[in-house]
């Protein structure tokens, strides 16, 4: 079994009625490897992270999880799974020692020292009940029960929402670690920043649709960022136009005011600023729209739509 | 593992299964505390009792023309066993099996509930494993207290009674059990899936009314579990209808089946 890959998703598809979920997804995560799965919020990146959790069937095609059907063999697949779901929800009626206790109690093994050692790392507060805990201390208390059986794979769906920055960090350490002691971490977000810190190769969804595969490196290369700029008085766009890496993706106020693609080229386009009555300029950090800016482009309706 | 999730379960339960016994056991004491002064003037209510239209006596469980309040196994059927009893147990069985899968999907804890590695079957068999014991214990409970009671209000209530009362009052809460969780199984809240269970128990409720007012409508009375739910011989420990008690448990057993079988099967979507 362990000779198998960690996660491998053939023709994936879920429909909700007529209303597409996901549809063919096809990928491969490797052992000791952080997967980023990148995407929008509604791209289907929830719906991806429950069909490999068996939590809903597929309409067809398979996830298999160390050479185990995500559906068919759901108990057995869990054995080897930390989850931390999308929407963390949990026993409001007890405290946060019980919740840990009662997960812990379907485990054959917990190691007593690898859940303290988590539950200091998180400042995880134990003896109050869930109800009375903040939303991130409830996500920090989801995160070690993902993390306190030492499973081979953990699958995380947005795993820093609700986490102060600090804390944030020390997740994307732990998961570092984690990845260093030849764990695999499928790892769903909308944050790209936060998926670059870590990742070693990204998923990209839009719409339900696997957009593309590509390294960290990759995506470095191809993302496209926004920059605005305004001048004091109307420029003949073709100037800048002509920048290898650089396009116009939209003007108005008659050449006052210009929107660039930027996916290479910056220092040239300094350069040609420089010598134009540049009154400010913003140049917006990486995101994913400066990822699916790049996947738009292929698409000429996207664009087209996008620029109006 | 299973035993993690009945101890969880047993957990949740605790406060309800609790007051309900409790509630259902102070019931019994105070009506067979009234039972002495009934006995006394017992010709005088049965008089009274005989002047009610048949059909409303056998809608609250009274047969006609039975010694109802001055035999003490009549006295506890008429103001206990026979409307008010199963009525307040079967809310509870009701409340709680429809938590069973529903609650979990309502409150939005079902994905880390189902991320454990044992099956969904497995999970859901702890918790009515959980709930058969909570059933026991407020029937047991029910039980006892009128065995301790009988005889300090000088009434005779045998051994061999009660063990009957109890197989009974449990098979009963049994169906119902099993109709409410066959409910949850399906159900994304939990009120909605008591709604539905009450629904039933209801309409089988009228059907069995229905059926013992109408002799054209005495079929009704198969598709009703109140026509194997016969406290009163119990009661007098006279025997109890055995096939009614193996219906009862075979509609128990089978809506917890079913359950098991579509919670498998389902989409958790919450």
């Amino acid at each position: 079994m362990m000779d198998s890959h960690p996660i491998q998703v053939e023709g994936l598809t879920r429909f909700y009625g007529r209303d597409r979920g996901v549809e063919d997804l096809c990928f491969t995560v490797e052992r000791g490897e952080i997967f980023g799965f990148l995407g929008p919020n509604g791209a289907g990146k929830t719906t991806t992270i429950r069909l490999l959790m068996g939590l809903i069937r597929p309409t067809r095609g398979s996830a298999r999880l160390f050479g185990l059907d995500s559906w068919h063999d759901a108990a057995s697949v869990k054995r080897h799974i930390g989850y931390v779901p999308g929407d963390v929800r949990l026993y409001e009626g007890m405290t946060g020692a019980q919740f840990l206790d009662f997960l812990a109690g379907f485990r054959r093994s917990v190691d007593a020292a690898r859940r303290r050692m988590l539950v200091e790392r998180f400042e995880v507060e134990l003896s109050r009940q869930i109800k009375h805990l903040s939303r991130g201390n409830r996500q920090k208390l989801a995160l070690v029960q993902a993390l306190m059986h030492d499973p081979p794979l953990l699958l995380l769906d947005e795993p820093s929402s609700g986490l102060d920055p600090l804390m944030q960090s020390e997740l994307l350490a732990l998961l570092r670690e984690e990845r260093n002691r030849g764990k695999t971490i499928f790892l769903s977000s909308h944050l790209l920043p936060e998926v670059e810190r870590v990742a070693d190769r990204v998923g990209i969804i839009r719409d339900g649709l696997l957009v593309a595969v590509a390294t960290i490196d990759e995506l470095k290369r191809q993302r496209t960022r926004r920059m605005e700029v305004t001048f004091s008085e109307p420029v003949d766009l073709a100037q800048l136009a002509g920048i290898a890496g650089v396009q116009v993706l939209q003007c108005r106020e008659e050449g006052r005011w210009v929107e660039l693609g930027v996916s290479g080229g910056l220092p040239a386009l300094l350069r040609r600023l420089s010598e134009l009555p540049v009154a400010d300029l913003i140049y917006a950090p990486p995101d994913l729209d400066s990822v699916f800016m790049r996947y738009y482009q292929r698409q000429p309706e996207a664009v087209e739509e996008r620029v109006r | 593992m299973i035993w993690t999730m009945t101890r969880k379960a047993l957990w949740d339960l605790r406060w309800s299964t609790f007051w309900y016994a409790i509630g259902l056991a102070l019931y019994i004491v105070l009506l067979a505390a009234f039972y002495p002064t009934f006995r006394d003037v017992g010709a005088q209510f049965e008089e009274i009792i005989r002047s009610y239209p048949e059909a409303f006596l056998r809608a609250f469980g009274i047969e006609p023309g039975t010694a109802t309040l001055t035999s003490f196994s009549g006295f506890m059927h008429t103001e206990v066993f026979s409307f008010i009893w199963p009525l307040v147990a079967a809310i509870f069985v009701i409340m709680s099996g429809a938590a069973a899968v529903a609650q979990e999907v309502e409150r939005g804890t079902a994905e880390l509930w189902l991320s454990v590695p044992v099956s969904r079957p497995g999970l859901l068999a702890g918790k009515l494993l959980a709930l058969l014991v909570d059933i026991v214990v407020v029937v047991l409970v029910s039980v006892l207290t009128l065995f301790v009671t009988a005889p300090v209000v000088d009434a005779e209530f045998s051994a061999g009674a009660a063990l009957q009362l109890g197989v009974v009052l449990l098979d009963f809460l049994i169906a119902i059990a099993g109709l409410s969780v066959l409910f949850s199984s399906f159900s994304s809240e939990r009120g909605k899936a008591a709604a539905m269970a009450a629904a039933v128990v209801l309409a089988m409720y009228l059907a069995w009314v229905i059926a013992e007012l109408s002799e054209r409508f005495e079929w009704l009375r198969y598709l009703s579990i109140f026509t194997a739910y016969r406290p009163r011989e119990a009661l007098e420990g006279s025997g109890v209808s055995w096939a009614g008690l193996v219906a009862l448990l075979a509609i128990g057993i089978s809506g917890a089946l079913a359950a098991l079988a579509i919670f498998r099967r389902r989409d958790i979507l919450a």
